[in-house]
């Protein structure tokens, strides 16, 4: 990481300030010392805390993938309640055919075809960035139109990478819950369908579903990465981009320490959320 | 499995991908490193198929060798992320106890990152990423999901009466393991690995459309879309057709993924 070129005195001088002059497990413990406090030292670019870096990214990132979040649940529940209740009908098929294509296109290329198609040829939204040259001079509601202008392609590309895989999946397990014996039940006692689905059918079906959302936070900040590089969104998934280009270990370290505990936190809320859906585990544990 | 339709097809895409790009040399006479400025940018004609780049270089050529890239990296990675998953997940499985805890708590915490946050250091650790570094950073990060699954495979093979019955009669536990555990764990592998192959292909176009991943004049499916994101709406021809042949390869590989899935269940 030094310059071939530089002084010996300098090269001494940055060895010590690194702390690279002391044993490696020294520096290793040193280290782990302070990443628990989220202190990873400073950004080797520009000398700013690295910390105070990621924090200024992660809203954005943050709103991008929790609004993605929220439509892929919108969409894949209708889709997959649907693909369950007529399975084998045409619109199964031709769900089952989307899910396919939607796993398959890779998302970098979606957001490539809708920039040269949607900003570039046909002019309707901007084609990258957060917000217009003259944002500062904007209205209120002139801001948030802005915003929105802005956020609709990225929110579109993420949203489109994960709703074929959510919405196979809530077909799965809604159709397992359909065909299980308490449906039956349900059934033979006269409930309306409208009750069957909504009441019996759905709230177990959407279990696992839960657990799906908590733990694809992980894929959803790698495709951060992608499309934030892509549209130029200043985010946590671009800044990892621009260490990585730059080199800046400290920065790296302390993004990759970030997704690690944003995707422990989604992994604990998916348990959380998994225990407020399901009585069955609380009942468990309050015996333990 | 060859009577399964969407295996079929799947199965026809690969290996028409595979093909013509095995033999690119007897279908484009071109170099795909050739540059001719002359030629720059020229759009889908008879003399280029596909059109040319903004170096003039023909897109197919470009297109075919390339994919050789894109196919190479998916079957190396898978292949030394099944090696790796496969013999920890089994040793885990099969011995159980301190060792099992061991390895799956390291799985634990290889999947407390985002992969491709993973993939991106060590991208950055490695100072001009070849091929072969490529290969291996998706392999060695990828290893996780072969592991889990054949060490759930393995818990509930171990209880059999065929494995105990192999053990009783004294055979050794690394030929218990390899003859009798293994080969009935293979399927769910199979279909992991025919999905993981679709990942890694996804994953290394990325990076190389990030510029982190395989280095020009060397192309590749996301090198090329990389160009032609920087001159956009000059060629579509540029980012229509590798994108096509990214998008077919990772669907050829997802059906086939399928196809084994559904005649396993049969």
């Amino acid at each position: 990481m030094f310059n071939p070129k530089v002084s010996l005195e300098v090269k001494a001088k940055l060895t010590k300030i690194y702390g690279l002059d002391k044993p490696l497990i020294q520096q290793y413990l040193d280290w782990l010392r302070r990443i628990v406090r989220f202190d990873f030292g400073v950004s080797l670019l520009d000398g700013r805390r690295v910390i105070d870096k990621i924090k200024e990214r992660i809203p954005l990132t943050l709103f991008i993938n929790l609004t993605s979040l929220f439509i892929i649940f919108l969409i894949a529940l209708p889709l997959g309640i649907i693909g369950a209740l007529k399975k084998g009908s045409g619109l199964d098929r031709a769900i089952t055919v989307f899910v396919f294509v939607g796993f398959s296109f890779p998302s970098f290329w979606l957001a490539l075809l809708l920039m040269q198609a949607l900003a570039v040829h046909w002019q309707i939204v901007p084609v990258s960035g957060l917000v217009s040259v003259d944002f500062p001079y904007y209205s209120w509601a002139g801001k948030v139109w802005d915003l929105a202008r802005h956020l609709v392609l990225p929110i579109f590309v993420s949203t489109f990478g994960a709703l074929a895989g959510i919405s196979r999946y809530v077909r799965e397990e809604m159709h397992t819950a359909l065909s299980s014996k308490f449906i039956i039940l349900a059934r033979a006692k006269g409930l309306p369908q409208r009750l069957i689905l909504l009441r019996h059918a759905l709230r177990n079906a959407l279990l696992p579903v839960i657990t799906i959302l908590g733990l694809s936070v992980p894929g959803l900040l790698g495709g951060s990465v992608i499309f934030e590089t892509i549209f130029s969104l200043p985010g946590m998934g671009r800044l990892f981009y621009e260490g990585v280009m730059a080199r800046d270990y400290p920065l790296i370290m302390g993004l990759l320490v970030i997704g690690a505990v944003l995707t422990l936190l989604g992994n604990l809320l998916a348990d959380i959320g998994y225990a407020l859906a399901d009585p069955r585990i609380r009942y468990e544990a309050g015996e333990k | 499995m060859f009577r399964n339709p969407i295996f079929l097809s799947g199965f026809f895409i690969i290996f028409f991908i595979a093909f013509v790009c095995v033999f690119a040399p007897f279908i484009t006479s071109y170099n795909p490193n050739a540059i001719d400025l002359k030629e720059a940018l020229l759009s889908p004609s008879s003399r280029h198929l596909l059109g040319t780049d903004t170096l003039g270089r023909d897109l197919l050529a470009r297109l075919l060798y390339g994919g050789r890239v894109s196919l190479a990296v998916g079957f190396v990675a898978v292949g030394i992320s099944v090696l790796i998953g496969v013999a920890l997940g089994s040793i885990a499985g099969f011995y159980g106890g301190v060792i099992d805890e061991v390895i799956s708590r390291f799985i634990d915490i290889m999947l407390c990152f985002p992969s491709f946050f993973l993939i991106l250091s060590l991208v950055a650790l490695a100072r001009h990423p070849s091929l072969y570094i490529i290969m291996a950073i998706i392999g060695f990060t990828s290893w996780m999901s072969p592991a889990r699954l054949i060490r759930a495979e393995i818990l509930s093979l171990r209880q059999r009466n065929f494995v105990i019955a192999a053990l009783s009669c004294g055979l050794s536990q690394r030929r218990v393991i390899m003859r009798h555990i293994i080969p009935n764990a293979w399927g769910p592998v199979m279909v992991n690995a025919t999905l993981s192959m679709a990942v890694a292909v996804l994953i290394e176009s990325s990076l190389s459309f990030l510029g982190l991943g395989v280095q020009p004049p060397q192309a590749s499916w996301g090198n090329i879309l990389l160009e032609a994101k920087e001159c956009l709406g000059v060629g579509w021809w540029m980012s229509v057709f590798p994108g096509l042949a990214i998008f077919f390869t990772v669907l050829g590989l997802n059906l086939i993924g399928e196809g084994i899935r559904e005649s396993l269940h049969k």
